[in-house]
């Protein structure tokens, strides 16, 4: 009778034909998912610092409705282009916010990269509706969505941070 | 003689993280969307020739995504999980979870 050798499983164990964990397997198994977990508590960072981009992006976007509404109340002055000059000051306020999130790199949670561009195409559509109404009543009514957008933004980020805390053990999700 | 019964949940383990440090390293990288090699490096507490070498193999085996870009004159070197380890880690671990008899 041949006898085969013995083979060797993923991770080093030797295979049996027992349906049933070993204790050592079941050791093991639970030392790498403690490792898993907490790397994945760990590292990325608590608040990513792009919400505070965001904060100032959301106050931006705000801000310039109103402002706009507000200079179509101003008396037509010659040379003085009142509505241009807030939508280039707004416009140089969002590059400015967006510098240190280009020049600093935050350790993301996986899953925020996705629900960024979510919230920055969320954040540029409230925007071009806002400039577009700003003169209306409707910008009144557009410049606290603003206000929602940030809100909603947080609570998701919260909502992530508690789910990770609750089931880390889960790798992604 | 029969054949070795193949149902036990330890058959489906990766073996590309039987490695502690490959291990490591996905499970870093799959808490955040990216990681700089030096970050990486720190966190593991490993050499650069150590982690560069795990990280080839993670790439070979279609786990791992290396990005390379300049910051200033400065290269910099970005790791990944691609989607296919994503889902292969998440089903490793599912697997180390029924083996430890965890929920």
């Amino acid at each position: 009778m041949s006898t085969s050798p013995t083979p060797r499983i993923p991770g080093g164990h030797p295979r049996d034909t027992e349906v049933s964990s070993t204790e050592a397997e079941r050791d093991q198994a639970r030392r790498r998912l403690e490792e898993a977990q907490g790397r994945f508590r760990r590292l990325p960072a608590s608040i990513p610092a792009a919400f505070i981009t965001y904060g100032m992006l959301c106050a931006i976007g705000s801000l310039t409705v109103i402002a706009l509404h507000l200079a179509e109340k101003v008396p037509p002055t010659p040379g003085f282009a009142s509505a241009t000059l807030v939508i280039v000051f707004s416009l140089i306020w969002v590059a400015v916010a967006m510098i240190p999130l280009m020049m600093f790199r935050d350790r993301w949670r996986r899953g925020l990269g996705r629900r960024w561009v979510l919230l920055m195409a969320a954040w540029g559509a409230v925007w071009v509706l806002g400039v577009v109404v700003a003169t209306t009543r409707f910008g009144l009514v557009v410049a606290p969505v603003f206000f929602v957008l940030f809100a909603v933004a947080i609570a998701g980020e919260a909502a992530a941070l508690r789910s990770r805390a609750g089931g880390a053990q889960e790798g992604t999700r | 003689m029969s054949a070795p019964d193949r149902s036990h949940p330890r058959f489906r383990l990766e073996n590309e993280l039987a490695h502690p440090v490959r291990f490591s390293i996905v499970a870093a990288l799959a808490a955040v969307e990216s990681l700089v090699f030096g970050e990486l490096r720190d966190e593991l507490q490993v050499s650069d020739s150590v982690l560069s070498k795990q990280i080839t193999e993670l790439e070979n085996a279609g786990f791992v995504k290396v990005s390379k870009g300049f910051v200033g004159k400065r290269p910099r070197t970005t790791l990944s999980l691609t989607k296919e380890g994503v889902s292969r880690w998440r089903a490793h671990l599912e697997t180390l979870q029924a083996i430890a008899g965890t929920p």
